[in-house]
């Protein structure tokens, strides 16, 4: 266990997690939204635990819980000169509509401004994520601006929204 | 020809630090008026110094340091670093040295405001400290000068001229530098 909530936990990655990362993230409800646009095979999610989870840089976790893993929080592109960094989440589909994402994605804004000393988080939201995009509102992050066709999702081109929160606007957990 | 100036200062500047000046930096850290107040006992040969160089100096690492060098003729005169960083926590080791027959010149105190202001107004660093023998007044006087508060002492840590040494913890926070 790395950090917890009321109702789920945040905990290390460890290699038997991978049958279902691999399997959340190969969902179309979970990668169309995250833009996640190429089959992953066991074998590049292999690749992916030793070359990014595994590295040492940023901080990616587990959502859980008791003990059933629920999905997924990221913190990566981390610049301890400026003190920002980009965060990413997902949630089995299954398990949507509980605010398990919300209170996940807390914990890891919790960790990023109290233990990990950054000034600033960035996440970016396709058009239409209404269910993300809450999320990010809900923890007091502000939209800082629209990137025009920047993905193309289901067909279409789509609009990204950048969000942004400060550390001095973080209300805790 | 030293590498080209970092940080200007108005006696010195700070200088990137170059295979080229390999040989100096050994002349230094072999000095025993150097290396006996920096507590480095080993001896360091030509071989050990350009590994420090590639490992150390070269790399992508948080930490930093420089060549000191006289303003007037870009004669080196020192050196000083911050080589090690805990980034997450903000917090960045300081040494210094300055040959002895340029030493008495404030070459010192200089080179380490202009690191110091590197530190704290471009890498976001929220504090600086040094470790300094009880024996070496002219460090401390240094930082002092800079408002280095003395935040405690390591007894007899370690061993000096045959005897054992306590040793000095200084420190100074960002805001005390930013705001003065």
């Amino acid at each position: 266990m790395f950090a917890d909530g009321d109702r789920v936990t945040l905990r290390t990655v460890e290699e038997e997690d991978l049958e279902f990362v691999q399997r959340v993230r190969n969902d179309p409800a979970v990668r169309q939204p995250l833009t996640l646009n190429r089959p992953a095979n066991a074998e590049q999610l292999e690749e992916f635990f030793e070359n990014a989870i595994s590295s040492g840089d940023g901080a990616t976790l587990i959502v859980c819980r008791d003990e059933e893993p629920l999905g997924m929080v990221a913190l990566f592109d981390e610049d301890d000169v400026t003190g920002t960094a980009t965060i990413a989440y997902y949630l089995d589909p299954d398990q949507w509509g509980n605010g398990y994402a919300t209170e996940a994605v807390g914990l890891l804004c919790e960790y990023a401004f109290a233990e990990r000393r950054l000034h600033k988080l960035r996440a970016e939201v396709i058009e239409p994520n209404d269910g993300s995009r809450r999320v990010l509102e809900k923890l007091g992050f502000e939209r800082e601006g629209r990137l025009r066709d920047e993905k193309f999702v289901r067909g279409e081109h789509v609009d990204i929204h950048r969000f942004g929160l400060l550390a001095d606007e973080w209300e805790g957990v | 020809m030293p590498g080209p100036v970092f940080a200007e200062g108005d006696s010195v500047a700070l200088h990137t630090i170059e295979e080229e000046d390999l040989e100096f930096l050994q002349r230094g850290r072999n000095h025993p008026e150097i290396r006996r107040p920096l507590t480095d006992v080993d001896p360091r040969n030509g071989e050990q110094i350009r590994e420090y160089f590639e490992n150390s100096v070269s790399d992508d690492g948080d930490g930093f340091g420089f060549l000191v060098c006289r303003s007037d003729d870009e004669e080196p005169v020192g050196a000083v670093h911050i080589p090690w960083i805990r980034t997450k926590h903000g917090s960045g080791m300081l040494m210094y040295w300055v040959l002895p027959e340029h030493q008495g010149n404030g070459y010192v105190t200089e080179a380490t405001e202009l690191i110091l202001d590197f530190a704290f107004e471009e890498r976001r660093l929220a504090k600086v400290y040094a470790i300094v023998l009880e024996t070496n007044v002219g460090s401390q006087r240094v930082l002092e000068k800079l408002d280095f508060q003395r935040e405690g002492v390591h007894r007899k840590e370690t061993f000096v001229d045959g005897e054992r040494r306590d040793s000095y913890r200084y420190g100074l926070l960002a805001e005390e530098w930013l705001d003065s």
